[in-house]
């Protein structure tokens, strides 16, 4: 369907999400709105799909082109990883997926929707509403808790109630930080500072979380553990999780991978150049 | 949690430069809390020696012309003896008016039997500036006794200039009304200081009956009014006019800041001063929120990609930066405020006094707290360092998400 779409699973990579993927749901595309209210959509087949993505950035005089024509999709309830080397564009591409970049050229659809046309506030719901962010470097506000931090998502939505407060407490005892709700990020290890990262970008429930490298700070018992707990969590609860990673201790927890090389997707998991 | 309170985190975070900026909002506002209360109480002393030193009152009632033609022919623009009873009694019928008190300027040579020199005056009835001196500090205003028709008061500096002391008498040579020369004995039953240095070497006041005989007249010159509240001064200014009107007189009728030119002059001089101290305060108050905004804005560029990331809106990262710089502002407020109280205190405790220009008596240094002043400078320092957070934080929330995110 796409030229550059790779949508098969690797055979050696999980495929625990399967169960969680409505993968009979039919594919349905709804043009962008200029309205500010998001209308759920129907569920389309792909979570997330990319069609002929192109992204071009200024360093400097130097135009580079960070991603070239990328399409592809992603599944519901999958972990899927976007490999390569550094430059190779998956951060681009990552940062195009969680809508917090557009392309020059082409289209993103999330839940058959394009995005496209969508303002920045209209975009700042959906990714409050719709997808969670985990970062190389965890990201937190250093003036906030463990606790705190996990219910901002909900805070910046503006709907903090009891049944939130004792959501935000479950997800820490989930992540199994439940006896450092009162702990402020300096406090704690790397480790531990992912795990929060983690609870809060889970706290809305998202369809999507959007990881960057997130073991790129811990090492490696620490990274191996954080990557279990996301194996746990995406088949416990169903969540699609994106990452970017070059690390093949991350890729091996994936069900599926994208190998980006110079801006364009090159081949499958599993079939490195 | 909300946003506020996050915001005061943030200020809580960075200590040192939090604590310097409030230090320096604080003290701004201090100094110009702690000047304002200085001319505030400048101005109800200046106010209180108008209305009662200079025995000005609140209002005075002139026929139409007596500041201007009247000054060649006084006797056309005064107020016969008729007209003074019918004005007394036209405005005794208005429910603010506490006083009504004919005067009688009076000018010419006294004597005590050896030396000679000029004097000005003016004649008062003797209850009347029992009434007006309200709570004039001993030796000053003069006192006249209401059982003496020829007890006069002088200024001190005429006093020691003739060698009179209280009891003494004196030899009074003017012109009548109709320029025909006069003379009358009097006797010193008071002495006072005019507070004023121009005046001080040559004024005295007299009965007012003492100063009609001095001019072979009947009449008054002017009615000075004392009303039941000095904020109405402008309100019953129109009133009394409109009465006067419609009881067949046309009059002039000034309010006592008109007549005190030392008072106005005195006003606008140190408002002058304020507004140019306050400018720099508030300048010096604004910079300071806004260096500090803007380098918390740079500082936490990643902070603002990840929020924004997570969905915060433009108008959420520009909210929580201005809150920060109101937070800032408000501290220092509330610091400033403290040391504005502090401070005030202890110059009023000090016992400090001077000798303003044109004084002719020390007065003491005293700083009042002018709350109505202290809250509206607070709310403009409040307001400037809304203003001054606004554009670092507008900025802040423009930066492009993904490189914010990247931000080192």
């Amino acid at each position: 369907m796409f030229a550059n779409t790779l949508t098969r699973p690797s055979s050696h990579l999980k495929d625990a999400a399967a169960d969680a993927t409505p993968k009979s749901a039919s594919r349905q595309l709804v043009p962008a709105s200029a309205s500010d209210t998001i209308a759920p959509a129907a569920p389309a087949r792909a979570l997330v799909s990319l069609t002929n993505l192109h992204r071009t950035y200024r360093m400097g005089h130097t135009r580079v082109q960070a991603v070239r024509g990328v399409s592809m999709e992603v599944e519901r309830g999958e972990l899927l990883a976007i490999c390569g080397p550094s430059g190779s564009g998956k951060t681009t591409l990552l940062n195009m997926i969680g809508l917090i970049d557009r392309p020059d050229e082409g289209r993103v659809l999330l839940n058959g929707e394009d995005v496209g046309g969508f303002s920045q506030d209209k975009l700042a719901t959906l990714r409050n509403r719709s997808i969670g962010f985990i970062f190389q470097s965890f990201n937190l506000m250093p003036v906030l808790t463990a606790y705190e931090n996990v219910l901002l998502p909900l805070q910046i939505r503006g709907r903090v109630g009891k049944a939130e407060r004792e959501k935000a407490r479950a997800l820490l005892a989930e992540v199994g930080l439940a006896d450092h709700l009162g702990a402020r990020p300096d406090r704690m290890s790397g480790g531990q500072r992912q795990r929060v990262a983690i609870a809060r970008a889970l706290i809305t429930d998202p369809q999507l979380v959007i990881a960057d490298e997130p073991t790129a700070n811990l090492d490696t018992d620490t990274s191996e553990r954080v990557m279990a707990l996301i194996g746990e969590l995406n088949r416990a609860r169903g969540v699609t999780f994106v990452f970017s990673t070059h690390d093949s201790r991350v890729i091996e927890h994936m069900h599926r991978c994208v190998w980006l090389k110079d801006g364009r997707s090159t081949h499958l998991a599993g079939e490195p150049s | 949690m909300n946003l506020l309170i996050l915001a005061l985190r943030n200020v809580l975070r960075n200590r040192r430069r939090s604590l310097a900026t409030i230090a320096a909002v604080a003290a701004g506002l201090a100094a110009v809390n702690l000047f304002g209360g200085y001319i505030a109480n400048v101005y109800a002393g200046l106010q209180v020696q108008a209305v009662a030193g200079e025995r000005l009152g609140h209002l005075t009632v002139y026929k139409k012309g007596m500041l201007t033609l009247g000054k060649l022919k006084p006797k056309k623009y005064m107020f016969d003896g008729a007209e003074t009873a019918r004005v007394e009694q036209a405005l005794r019928e208005l429910p603010f008016v506490k006083l009504v008190s004919p005067r009688l300027s009076i000018s010419g040579i006294v004597s005590n039997g050896k030396a000679s020199t000029i004097f000005i005056g003016e004649g008062v009835v003797a209850e009347h500036a029992a009434m007006l001196r309200g709570s004039l500090p001993e030796g000053t205003g003069g006192r006249l006794d209401p059982g003496m028709r020829y007890g006069l008061a002088v200024s001190s500096e005429l006093a020691d200039m003739l060698q009179f002391k209280k009891g003494d008498s004196m030899t009074l040579m003017t012109s009548t009304i109709d320029g025909q020369a006069n003379a009358m004995d009097a006797q010193i039953i008071d002495i006072f200081n005019t507070g004023n240095t121009n005046t001080n070497d040559k004024y005295m006041i007299a009965p007012v009956a003492f100063a009609q005989s001095l001019l072979d007249t009947t009449s008054a010159e002017r009615f000075v009014v004392l009303l039941d509240d000095v904020n109405k001064t402008e309100e019953a200014r129109l009133q009394i006019a409109e009465r006067l009107n419609r009881a067949g007189f046309e009059v002039e009728v000034k309010t006592w800041k008109e007549l005190s030119s030392f008072y106005t002059s005195v006003k606008n001089l140190f408002n002058m001063i304020f507004s140019f101290i306050a400018s720099i305060v508030f300048v010096v108050a604004a910079m300071s929120i806004a260096n500090t905004m803007a380098m918390a804005v740079v500082e936490r560029t990643r902070e603002i990609g990840t929020l924004r990331a997570m969905g915060m809106k433009r108008r959420g990262i520009v909210g929580l930066f201005v809150f920060e710089g109101v937070w800032l502002a408000a501290i220092g407020v509330i610091v400033g405020l403290g040391v504005t109280v502090a401070a005030a205190f202890a110059v009023n405790q000090a016992g400090i006094s001077y000798v303003p220009p044109n004084s002719s008596y020390a007065v003491a240094l005293l700083v009042d707290l002018d709350w109505p002043r202290i809250a509206i400078v607070g709310l403009i320092v409040v307001a400037l360092a809304l203003a001054s957070a606004l554009l670092p934080a507008w900025r802040g929330s423009r930066r492009d998400i993904v490189d914010a995110l990247a931000f080192a």
